[in-house]
């Protein structure tokens, strides 16, 4: 390391902190235009009603698939349904992994820390609410990923709501406005991949490596950015794959590990888990003391849960769309799966341990990673050291997932140019760096903010498509009734 | 009878093929050269292995072809016999297995494999997972 005073390194923070503050201001201050309600002065974030308002309406659109498909989408990811000529290629197993990779990170173990603290134990209660209802949504844009997919030249697959929103609208007859939707969507999913999938990520990330290590590292923040964009860089410029590869692999173990360890705290606790139930219910209909009161914790729990699960955001459609299919509404139903997995299991469980070790509630403990970090400490000292190791891991494969995507948004909208592509790779790392260094409130807001712009285009274009998709999934329903597409392995 | 001849690119596979060609000559028997390329649907992937899955299955299939089965088939082609090819992604003992089980009487002969010592001992190697999995005669060369 060359440059080496401590207050260099906090000066260098200070300075990027106070240089980016008014910019997450200004852009959040849009995206989360929000009304005031009551008399207390608390707001609701407009942006969160039409997450959650999108995410009833296909629940109801599409027949509550969350009831009715998830055996099949189960059996779909199984392989039942994939044929021997299938073999080679993307199978809906590793379409819908890689997608979690993406999904599954530090929304579920910062994300839920952050609700639980603001909104009370009751946060839990509507973030599943949330995760249930946005399977719906999830559902819809991937079958619409898959079903405007295109073939590069290259023959690589390109997919995702800047395809569908641009051929999709213009099939029916809404070419200009359909393409406009598709340049705004593109433009924000590279900021929502710089904001959220990048400088959350390794912010949060730098935050529990500094909380295990000693605060004697917090002034290293700069530093350990650094070493991040190191490693980022190697991966998405320095086309070292093996490195991505390997943290896809170790990813999945990760979360397994992860949720045993959280099961560990749960068993320690298990006298306090009904009352943690009771809590979570009570809470969610009446809860004590939280700014807003109902309306109050039911937004902390759709405001967290639609940044862990990302549905409606349209960054699963580019995920999903590589798969091998002939029917776009089979991954529809693969990707019901997503926010299951993401919200409904591992939120969950995060906000159980949370709420059973009684870290929300604990003032001196700082909204965050730190929440989740300080249940873990109860069960052992070093047990946070376990923690810390899983969210510079899930950090790390949602940057690199996240890369990906703004990379398939510029690609898109420079026609592929491969020198805009590295010129936001770069960008990428240096926003990584810029990420580490900020202190939680400017980040958290920004990377919110661009992600769920991208919500406003990619939904206004999942109503314009309802029909589309609906037509889709119930022709395909009906071929699979009606034994036209049969399962191929029985056992 | 069938004959299938697990084939890659190694030296005992190319002594299986002349043991193959000698059991087929002495059985006036059918041979299918079989090569499977090492596939999982459920292994992990990265996006960009994803985005590129199509074209890299193409080549893979290309290159299996030209630089296996081909030499191969020029090996029985000088030998004086035909053979059927059998190329596929997915599990080397599944694929051969299941190939062998459509015929009604069949025999496979495949090499010994060489794999790393560490995960043929954690998972088993490919010819024993064939012998375990086959029910016909299984001739394993070293």
């Amino acid at each position: 390391m060359t440059f080496s005073s401590e207050t260099a390194g906090g000066g260098i923070d200070d300075a990027i902190n106070s240089a980016v503050q008014p910019i997450a201001d200004f852009v959040s201050g849009i995206i989360f235009y929000a009304v005031p309600i009551g008399s207390d002065g608390f707001a609701v974030p407009l942006i969160v009603v039409w997450l959650v308002v999108a995410a009833t309406f296909f629940t109801v659109w599409l027949g509550f698939p969350q009831l009715s498909g998830v055996k099949h989408s189960i059996d779909l990811v199984r392989g039942k349904y994939s044929k021997p000529d299938d073999a080679g290629d993307v199978s809906p197993f590793q379409a819908l992994t890689t997608a979690l990779s993406g999904t599954v990170g530090l929304g579920n173990i910062a994300g839920v820390g952050v609700a639980v603290t603001l909104g009370g134990p009751g946060a839990t209660f509507w973030m599943i609410v949330a995760g249930l209802l946005g399977m719906a949504t999830k559902m819809a844009e991937c079958t619409l990923g898959v079903k405007y997919r295109t073939y590069g030249r290259d023959g690589t697959v390109s997919g995702g709501p800047m395809y569908y929103l641009q051929d999709g609208m213009a099939e029916i007859g809404h070419k200009r406005f359909g393409r406009f939707l598709a340049i705004f969507f593109a433009i924000c999913c590279m900021g929502g991949a710089i904001g959220g999938g990048n400088m959350f990520q390794a912010n949060q990330a730098t935050s529990q490596i500094i909380s295990v290590g000693g605060s004697g590292l917090a002034d290293w923040r700069f530093a350990i950015g650094i070493l991040f964009a190191l490693a980022v860089g190697a991966v998405i410029l320095g086309g070292i794959r093996s490195v991505a590869r390997v943290t896809d692999k170790i990813v999945p173990f990760m979360a397994v590990f992860y949720l045993a360890a959280c099961f560990t705290i749960l068993g320690a606790n298990a006298s306090e888990i009904p009352g943690a139930f009771g809590q979570i219910v009570t809470g969610a209909f009446n809860p004590e003391g939280i700014a807003g009161g109902i309306i109050g914790v039911l937004i902390q729990g759709f405001r967290r849960a639609a940044f862990s699960n990302e549905a409606g955001v349209g960054s699963a459609a580019i995920a999903h769309s590589t798969v091998r299919t002939k029917e776009p509404a089979s991954e529809g139903f693969v990707a019901l799966l997503e926010p299951f997995i993401d919200t409904v299991v591992i939120c969950t469980i995060t906000a159980l341990a949370i709420v059973v070790t009684g870290t929300w509630n604990d003032p001196d403990i700082p909204a965050g990673v730190e929440t989740t970090s300080a249940s873990f400490e109860t069960v052992s000292s070093w047990f946070p050291v376990l923690l810390a190791v899983a969210v510079v891991l899930f950090a790390f494969s949602t940057m690199i997932s996240w890369a990906f995507y703004g990379m398939k948004a510029t690609g898109y909208l420079f026609n592929g140019s491969t020198t805009a592509e590295t010129i936001f790779k770069v960008v990428f790392c240096i926003f990584t760096v810029i990420g580490a260094s900020m202190s939680l409130g400017p980040v958290i807001d920004f990377s919110d903010s661009m992600i769920f712009a991208m919500a406003l285009a990619n939904i206004i274009g999942l109503y314009f498509l309802a029909p589309v998709i609906r037509r889709e999934i119930r022709g395909y329903a009906t071929k699979v009734e009606s034994g036209e597409i049969q399962m191929v392995d029985k056992d | 009878m069938l004959i299938v001849v697990g084939i890659d690119r190694s030296d005992q596979a190319a002594r299986s093929l002349d043991f193959a060609i000698e059991l087929a000559k002495t059985h006036d028997a059918q041979l299918v050269l079989c090569h499977v390329i090492p596939w999982s649907p459920f292994s992990f992937t990265t996006q960009i292995d994803n985005e590129h899955r199509e074209v890299t299955k193409q080549n893979e299939l290309r290159a299996a072809s030209e630089q296996v089965l081909a030499p191969a088939v020029a090996v029985v082609e000088a030998a004086g016999l035909s053979c059927e090819t059998y190329l596929v992604h997915g599990d080397a003992a599944k694929e051969v297995t299941r190939l062998a089980a459509e015929a009604d009487s069949a025999q496979i002969v495949v090499g010994k494999t060489g794999e790393a010592r560490m995960t043929a001992l954690v998972f088993g190697s490919t010819t024993s997972k064939i012998v375990q999995l086959a029910n016909c005669p299984v001739t394993v060369i070293p």
